[in-house]
């Protein structure tokens, strides 16, 4: 189920949220969770209801695991065996459904055979809830988790709003949570602050990403005749459909858990306010960070085994967040770059303090262009269906034919929502649908380089006058746009 | 403000809203999912697959043209004056059998079925499939449950395109006629050299799909539902007659007995029931038309004067199809004999 679609708005969230407080006030706390869980996987299998096969047998897998891990009784050399058939399992089932075919055939085009692909149907938000429980089996490993019931954790790994794109939540920041007492009855405050956080997420997705999705798609089927102007055009487009899209969705995923009272951790700081890309890497994908620095980049031995080693471990971190991102040598190439320009800018920095340090407004301005360059270059490697049509991109970029924008990419951005706008407007009601790209484009620069973001705004949330017509208005114009197309970046990741 | 406040004037705001939205696109009803036009507003009528459904539900009509371009060609007025009554079009450009059980469940539940559905027979019957079809369609407005009706009332492009445009045509005095909806042809995109023309540049572009797959079995059950359960309701069908260039592919691939075998099994089809009829002409009149391109868009598009010609014909009741197995024999053995025969290197020349 998609959040803006009509069923969750019109009927799954109000049931659920309903019922979950309802059970709660009649202190049925356990069947609350019951309900919850089981209105997660409703959710989740509400796409395809195969997919419930493959995640109810995981989480049952992985809970006899790490009960396995915790217990007392067994022996140390069991608990290694475990824990290694666990890692494996996960991994593997991974591996499988993401990567399998992505082997395949480049083993058949080096080697020239033919072995057959499996063409399987990847499960939505596979790496996402692989990644939860993965992180839950260490821990249970190193023995830093208390044992928790069966429900409270399927509810940690299926917990609808962070199921599907994240954030990737870990169980000791969600079960306490579920466990808490004082969370369990309906609190004005944070359903308030939640809502319009929801609202404000929704809008980034449906009005602004959504919107630059048709024109970025609409590119990226033939590229080789955009000349610079489209193609820059559209490298901006992505660049900012990508963040709209992705940090929208986490945004709803904070809201919804708002009203339920649960706090979901913050997975973007206004990334593209960064300066270096060591800065971006702390404010995009916060929680993807954290899991590769906590479950990878230390254990390999983080900074603590010298410079070289710290590279090299940089290097295997960004390249394994690559893979993760698909099975394409496109994300391998981009995990790459960014890999070589967070050790770029270490390096830079360590000789001449350039990131760290106090800087000018200028210097600051500089590193920010050139920060920002860097990411909407590195996002078409990101975007683009395989590496040569990356380059091909990259060849119509810097081939400065200042070609007119092509009228078609105009004109999907002339959305319908802005046109009944136009049309209520006079004199002033041509204009906006000529310039509707323009004030998209700017919208979206505006909102992602100088507003507040919309974490900040839940967390700081106080009610004023005009809250109600900005959460009203922006939930209208979305339910009133759910008809159009959709998909979320993220779900294949 | 406190948080209560805000949270029901929000909700409040947000709920005045879409009960506007919705109750003005519930009385205005451009794709007529729930009533006849209201308050004297003349119906507009645009979009075959958007409307078909509203129009098959709650319009007043005797006879309903189903089909695809072939059919589109139709003037209603000819139709009428055939089959006497008022008829409606509800073809849809590209739809093949399965868009068509679409229309046909919902003409099935009304109260008042139709007297006669014309549909034309092609060979899409044969190749094309019976799970996927080619356009989307708007599903939601072609079933009975009202809990998706949210798709139409609450979308801002089914509200600019169809409801403000409604009324803004009907303000204006601007109604599309009905009369010659969704009539494509242009008589300036037509005619021998056009046809080879683009025949030629699509045959330098197109990779030939030599595999062909067949549904004509899927197709006919997914039609036997509705020609049985409307017993009271006639079934006309005729041939397309696309022209000889169609056809020069199908011999060259090899295809022509096969394709021959499946009409023999629509044919065989439709003879057991006693309120389908089918025209299918192989008199030398009709393979004169089909063998001159000046007929034709393309290689199967025909002009809006064979469609005329069509109704004339099965107003005269030429052509029907013989229901004895031996004498629609023989006429699908003149056609493909016909075919076979044909030296298609005269239309290049």
């Amino acid at each position: 189920m998609l959040f803006n679609s009509y069923i969750f708005v019109f009927l799954f969230f109000p049931i659920v949220i309903l019922g979950y407080f309802l059970l709660n006030r009649f202190k049925k706390f356990e069947f609350a969770k019951i309900f919850l869980t089981v209105a997660s996987l409703y959710f989740y299998g509400y796409f395809n209801w195969a997919y419930l096969i493959i995640i109810v047998s995981s989480i049952i897998v992985n809970y006899i695991f790490s009960g396995i891990l915790l217990s007392h009784k067994a022996s140390y050399v069991f608990k290694q065996l475990i824990f290694i058939v666990a890692m494996c399992l996960n991994i593997g089932s991974l591996g499988i459904f993401k990567y399998y075919d992505f082997f395949i055939e480049n083993f058949n085009t080096i080697f020239s055979t033919s072995l057959p692909l499996l063409n399987l149907l990847l499960p939505l938000g596979i790496s996402f809830f692989t990644f939860q429980q993965l992180s839950y089996i260490i821990d249970s490993y190193k023995g830093d988790v208390s044992k928790y019931s069966f429900f409270d954790y399927a509810l940690f790994v299926t917990y609808f709003p962070q199921l599907i794109a994240g954030p990737i939540v870990t169980h000791d920041e969600m079960v306490p949570q579920f466990a808490d007492l004082s969370k369990k009855k309906f609190n004005i405050d944070n359903f308030s602050a939640g809502l319009y956080g929801f609202a404000l997420g929704l809008g980034k997705k449906v009005i602004i990403a959504d919107t630059l999705g048709l024109v970025v798609d609409s590119a990226f089927t033939d590229v080789t005749n955009l000349g610079t102007t489209n193609a820059l055009l559209i490298m901006f487009a992505y660049t900012f459909q990508i963040y709209f899209d992705f940090s929208g969705y986490s945004d709803m995923a904070m809201g919804i858990g708002k009203m339920m009272n649960i706090d979901i951790i913050q997975n973007f700081n206004s990334p593209y306010k960064a300066i270096g890309i060591v800065d971006f890497w702390k404010r995009w994908h916060i929680t993807l960070t954290r899991f590769f620095t906590r479950y990878i980049y230390i254990p390999l031995g983080g900074n603590r085994k010298g410079e070289f080693r710290t590279y090299i471990n940089i290097t295997i971190v960004y390249l394994v967040s690559g893979i993760w991102h698909g099975a394409n040598w496109t994300f391998i190439l981009w995990g790459i770059l960014h890999g070589f320009a967070s050790i770029t800018t270490r390096l830079i920095d360590k000789k001449f303090g350039l990131f760290s340090q106090n800087k000018s407004k200028s210097l600051k301005a500089i590193l920010w262009v050139l920060t920002f360059a860097f990411l909407n270059l590195t996002w078409v490697m990101f975007r683009a269906d395989s590496i040569e049509q990356a380059f091909t991109f990259y060849k119509q970029l810097f081939s400065f034919n200042f070609i007119e924008i092509n009228t078609e990419y105009l004109e999907l951005m002339q959305i319908d929502g802005l046109k009944i706008l136009a049309d209520m407007i006079p004199f002033v009601g041509d204009y906006i649908k000529t310039y509707a790209y323009i004030i998209i484009f700017l919208s979206a620069f505006i909102l992602s380089v100088f507003a507040k973001n919309v974490s900040f705004r839940i967390k700081s949330f106080q009610a004023k006058w005009y809250h109600p017509i900005v959460t009203a208005g922006i939930l209208f114009w979305c339910i009133m746009s759910f008809a159009g197309e959709s998909s979320f970046l993220y779900w294949n990741f | 403000m406190n948080s209560k406040k805000m949270v029901i004037t929000t909700l409040s705001l947000l709920l005045s809203a879409l009960l506007v939205v919705g109750t003005i696109n519930f009385a205005i009803d451009p794709l007529f999912q729930y009533h006849k036009p209201w308050f004297g507003l003349k119906p507009v009528i645009t979009n075959e697959r958007y409307q078909n459904a509203g129009i098959a539900r709650n319009f007043d009509f005797k006879n309903v043209i189903i089909g695809n371009s072939y059919s589109e060609n139709f003037i209603i007025s000819d139709v009428e004056d055939v089959f006497e009554g008022k008829t409606v079009k509800l073809t849809a450009s590209g739809s093949h059998i399965l868009d068509w059980t679409y229309v046909l469940k919902i003409l099935n539940e009304r109260e008042t079925p139709p007297v006669n559905i014309l549909f034309n027979l092609d060979t899409g019957f044969i190749d094309f499939s019976d799970k996927q079809t080619k356009h989307e369609m708007p599903v939601f407005l072609y079933d009975n449950n009202y809990f998706n009706d949210v798709e139409y009332l609450f979308n801002f492009t089914l509200t600019r395109n169809y409801t403000f445009s409604t009324i803004k045509s009907n303000i204006k005095n601007e109604i599309p006629d009905y009369n010659t909806a969704f009539v494509w042809f242009d008589e300036k995109e037509s005619g021998k050299e056009y046809v080879i023309k683009n025949y030629v540049a699509s045959k330098e572009k197109e990779k030939i799909n030599i595999q062909k797959i067949f549904y004509t079995d899927e197709n006919l059950r997914l039609l036997s539902k509705y020609i049985e359960s409307m017993s009271n309701t006639e079934f006309v069908f005729f041939f397309s007659p696309f022209s000889v260039l169609y056809w020069k592919d199908i011999v060259e691939t090899g295809y022509l007995d096969e394709y021959k075998k499946e009409f023999e099994k629509i044919f065989s089809f439709m003879s057991q029931y006693d309120n389908v009829s089918v025209y299918f002409w192989t008199d030398t009149e009709m393979l004169k038309i089909i063998s001159d391109l000046n007929n034709y868009k393309d290689t199967s598009h025909y002009k809006l004067q064979i469609n005329k010609y069509i109704l004339k014909r099965i107003n005269s009741g030429i052509g029907i199809l013989p229901k004895e197995e031996s004498k629609w024999m023989t006429l699908l053995d003149i056609y493909f004999d016909y075919l076979k025969n044909f030296d298609y290197t005269i239309l290049f020349t």
